[in-house]
């Protein structure tokens, strides 16, 4: 085995100051599958996208096959055969596998595309390496677990010999991880050297030959999988022991909060992403809403917040329906709401903290002074309260929210709709990519927002750790509809989940029970 | 991280300073080349603002519309449109004034009384055509910037048909209107230059913009809106109303601006061109960051360079364009965001090592 890769005391650092990777080194051997795990924030995607040409960095070298290698754009990392698998796929959903596959690259004379060739170099290549895709179909036809292999054979066409695979089995069920583990195994007999970053640690075990752990963008170690078992692995990643085991006791459910009936929704397309959903979540009680993404519980959460037009069906709160109101007047009716992108939707990045936290409520009589004017005392002292409270990291109240941390900018974010005083706690996708310490924060928090304050509680997302960790009852939508209901998450296994993820199973509605 | 906060801080002081030096430089050069005698040209224009009680007046005559402009446009650059209608309020509402004054209120108004109709004549007029643009933009989202540029044009002309048809005044040689009466002139507060009470009315503006801007849920939704409208939606923040207010509020104090302007510097109405006073608020609110605490700098700044260059303009063979490319250069590096990005790039990863090996 020859190595292949190494990067060399690798020094990242961010134009707002933050330092994502510190002196890190890896290195990578032909015909090897090396896991690089690490918390959320460890820098492991940062690292990945330095390789891949797509960020610069102050320190250190990368050399492949020994040598030198100055990589300054994904053009150039492709060129010197390394493929990168993004989280969100990098796809033209309205082309064929084939085009996308063959995208720049496209075969033909001059200005003409040869769709025939393309198709036979896409079939070809999916067949040599067992991904099997059809060349013709729709990219927008296809299910994630399709679109990644689409995504790898991107790669492979293109001639990698390294292929990244940022967090690859995120978006799938554990009946297509297993099934890509498979594939990559057959990739890595073809001499081919994968990446595979995770934290998901079991995985790692089953899969990779060696693992290397970044902790706070450090290099914590490299070793083979032979020597380490997963709380060794574990206690490298964060420093101690931890425990994602949320303690809760048994739900008390009261009154409805939220009622959904009927819920249907068409996208730009017109492609009813969103059918015949209805479901109650009551006080005191967490309801969860698993699925592989793209199924349509983005769109029901967006419904319920009032960020998509109702059309046909009803969402009450508190018996009172959400129809043409503004989102101002559904937050009064009692709803706080934290969305899944936090950067797009969740907060003003070029504002202090102040003002993203006091967004939903400087309008309140409770800040004004004088009729008109807002009292900056009461105002500061609510805001350094919450600061201390959630234990946010930052200068001081008025510092830009683009200057702190992905975890940090999450804590303002929580701390707002927290803080709202709301009944109903709409939670899509609270601690995708951050830290594991203010996940456990997060959670903890939606666990005794429940029991002790009685809110009731929709949780939105694909982890499916957090879905049955956290929530009471389980709902799993697939296209768009309501395919499985648990009353109790904790007799639902991981397994059992993903086959009703997939549509392996269906239950009927005598199964599912009482959903309104 | 306060470390990086304080290299922005600075880096953005020093960025301006080197912009102000760079464009000044190339200016110094260009008089140097062109001129018969550049010591001359460039102490004119350097310092030339300076020099007289009479010069620095005019520099304040200037100065005290671009802080109402300045303060107006900062409402619109806030909210993340890039709406001119300033520049057409700002003729109008001097129009609107002058046509009040000579033909509507007599002569025998009282000082204060006709000061005030006058200035509600102008912030009417220029909330009036402020709303158009600003109600196609947010109710029908039709581009503002397009509209507000073919409305500049149209309230020019129609500014100009109102003079010819109502207030001509015959006895002179150019097109004007007739002559305002005292009684709707600024007090000069300083004898023998252009500082009149206008000069309050500006502070006054720049003080409740700030206000609003920091201390009303209306500035609060305004930086929000335009900072992330995403957001702002999120947040249950009523949008459509915001962002009509802003641009609204900008057109305003615009249109206060030419009122203000016409009765403190002009005895008719003469504008036949563009003034140029609109698009030089934008100015002003680039250079003071959106921010309306810094206007009265960045106006300030402006009208020193205006005024230098005009006082070049007539004491030397210099033509006037050559400090309208200057300006061009500061506010391209000044609003030019990576300028110098690099360095500042540099500066922070410095720190940033530093305090990496400290806590190492």
């Amino acid at each position: 085995m020859t190595e292949v890769l190494r990067m060399e005391n690798i020094t990242k650092i961010y134009p707002n100051g933050f330092m994502a990777n510190k002196d890190v080194n890896l290195a990578i051997n032909t015909g090897e599958i090396h896991a690089l795990v690490g918390e959320n924030g460890a820098g492991k995607t940062t690292l990945m996208k330095i390789l891949f040409g797509m960020e610069s960095f102050q320190g250190g070298r990368v050399l492949l096959n020994g040598e030198d290698a100055d990589i300054s754009s994904p053009l150039d990392a492709i060129d010197k055969g390394i493929g990168m698998v993004h989280q969100h796929f990098m796809q033209v959903p309205s082309l064929s596998v084939a085009e996308n596959v063959t995208l720049g690259i496209e075969p033909g004379k001059g200005l003409l595309f040869d769709q025939k060739t393309a198709s036979e170099i896409t079939q070809e290549i999916s067949d040599k390496y067992q991904l099997k895709v059809n060349a013709q179909e729709r990219i927008a036809d296809l299910g994630v677990g399709l679109r990644q292999k689409v995504e790898i054979l991107k790669a492979l066409v293109r001639k990698c010999r390294i292929l990244i695979l940022d967090e690859p089995t995120a978006v799938l069920t554990p009946q297509e991880t297993q099934e890509l583990f498979v594939q990559l195994k057959a990739l890595k007999k073809d001499g081919i050297a994968i990446i595979f970053i995770s934290h998901k640690l079991e995985e790692v075990m089953e899969l990779c030959d060696r693992v290397t752990v970044l902790r706070a963008g450090r290099t914590v170690g490299t070793d083979v999988i032979g020597n380490l078992d997963p709380a060794k692995i574990s206690r490298m990643m964060v420093g101690r022991d931890v425990i994602l085991k949320i303690q809760k006791d048994p739900a008390k459910p009261k009154d409805v909060v939220l009622r959904v009936s009927d819920l249907e929704y068409r996208n730009g397309e017109n492609v009813k992403v969103v059918n015949k959903v209805s479901f109650v979540v009551r006080q005191g009680e967490i309801v969860g809403i698993a699925g592989v993404e793209g199924n349509g519980q983005n769109q029901v959460a967006e419904l319920v917040a009032g960020m998509l037009p109702l059309g046909h069906g009803t969402v009450e709160i508190l018996r009172r329906s959400i129809k043409g109101k503004s989102v101002r007047k559904i937050r009064e009716m009692g709803l706080a709401y934290i969305s899944e992108d936090r950067m797009l939707y969740g907060c003003a990045a070029n504002l202090p903290i102040r003002e993203n936290i006091m967004a939903d409520r400087i309008h309140t009589r409770r800040y004004k002074k004088l009729g008109i004017f807002t009292d900056p005392k009461k105002v500061n002292e609510e805001i350094d309260q919450l600061i201390r409270e959630f234990e946010i990291a930052c200068d001081d109240r008025s510092q830009p929210v683009r200057m702190l941390s992905g975890g940090n900018i999450q804590k303002v974010i929580v701390a707002r709709e927290f803080s709202s005083g709301a009944q109903l706690i709409l939670a899509n996708q609270p601690t995708r990519g951050i830290d594991v310490g203010t996940t456990e924060m997060i959670r903890k928090t939606l666990v005794r927002k429940a029991r002790e304050e009685g809110v009731a509680t929709l949780l939105v997302s694909s982890d499916l750790n957090e879905i049955l960790e956290v929530s009471d009852r389980l709902l799993v939508m697939k296209d768009g509809e309501i395919v499985a209901h648990f009353q109790d998450t904790s007799q639902v296994s991981e397994d059992l989940l993903g086959e009703y993820m997939l549509g392996v199973k269906c239950m009927t509605k005598e199964e599912m029970g009482d959903l309104v | 991280m306060k470390e990086t906060r304080r290299i922005e801080f600075l880096f953005e002081i020093f960025r301006i300073l080197v912009a102000l030096a760079i464009a000044y430089g190339l200016t110094l050069l260009c008089i140097m080349l062109i001129s018969d005698d550049p010591g001359h040209a460039v102490y004119m224009f350097a310092v030339g603002p300076f020099t007289s009680k009479r010069r620095l007046g005019q520099l304040f005559g200037k100065f005290i519309p671009y802080l109402l402009t300045g303060t107006g446009m900062c409402f619109v650059y806030a909210s993340n449109r890039f709406n001119l209608i300033g520049e057409g309020v700002y003729l109008m509402s001097g129009c609107m004034v002058a046509f009040f004054a000579t033909q509507v209120l007599g002569t025998g108004t009282p000082h204060i009384l006709f000061i005030l109709v006058l200035l509600l004549v102008g912030a009417l007029t220029g909330a009036l055509f402020g709303l158009i643009p600003a109600v196609l933009r947010e109710k029908m989202k039709i581009n503002e910037t397009v509209v507000s540029i073919m409305m500049n044009y149209a309230l020019l002309y129609l500014a100009n048909y109102i003079v010819k048809t109502k207030m001509y005044d015959t006895e002179i040689t150019y097109m004007a209107s007739e002559q305002l009466p005292m009684a709707a002139r600024l007090t000069t507060l300083v004898p023998g230059t252009q500082i009149h009470t206008g000069l309050i009315i500006g502070i006054l503006a720049v003080v409740v913009t700030a206000l609003i801007f920091y201390r009303t849920s209306l500035g609060y939704s305004i930086r929000i809106c335009g900072s992330n409208p995403n957001f702002a939606r999120t947040a249950g923040i009523g949008m459509t109303g915001s962002l009509i207010v802003a641009q609204v509020l900008g057109a305003t104090l615009a249109g206060v601006g030419g009122a203000v302007d016409m009765m403190g510097i002009y005895d008719r109405y003469m504008w036949t061109a563009l003034t140029n006073m609109g698009f030089d608020g934008l100015l002003v609110a680039v250079l003071s960051k959106k921010n309306p605490v810094f206007v009265p700098l960045g106006a300030f700044l402006l009208a020193y360079m205006r005024t230098g260059a005009s006082i070049l303009n007539y004491t030397t063979e210099i033509p006037i364009e050559f400090v309208d490319i200057m300006q061009a250069i500061i506010i391209l590096l000044i609003a030019a965001e990576h300028f110098m990005g690099k360095y500042k790039e540099k500066l922070i990863f410095g720190a940033s090592r530093e305090k990496n090996k400290e806590a190492a």
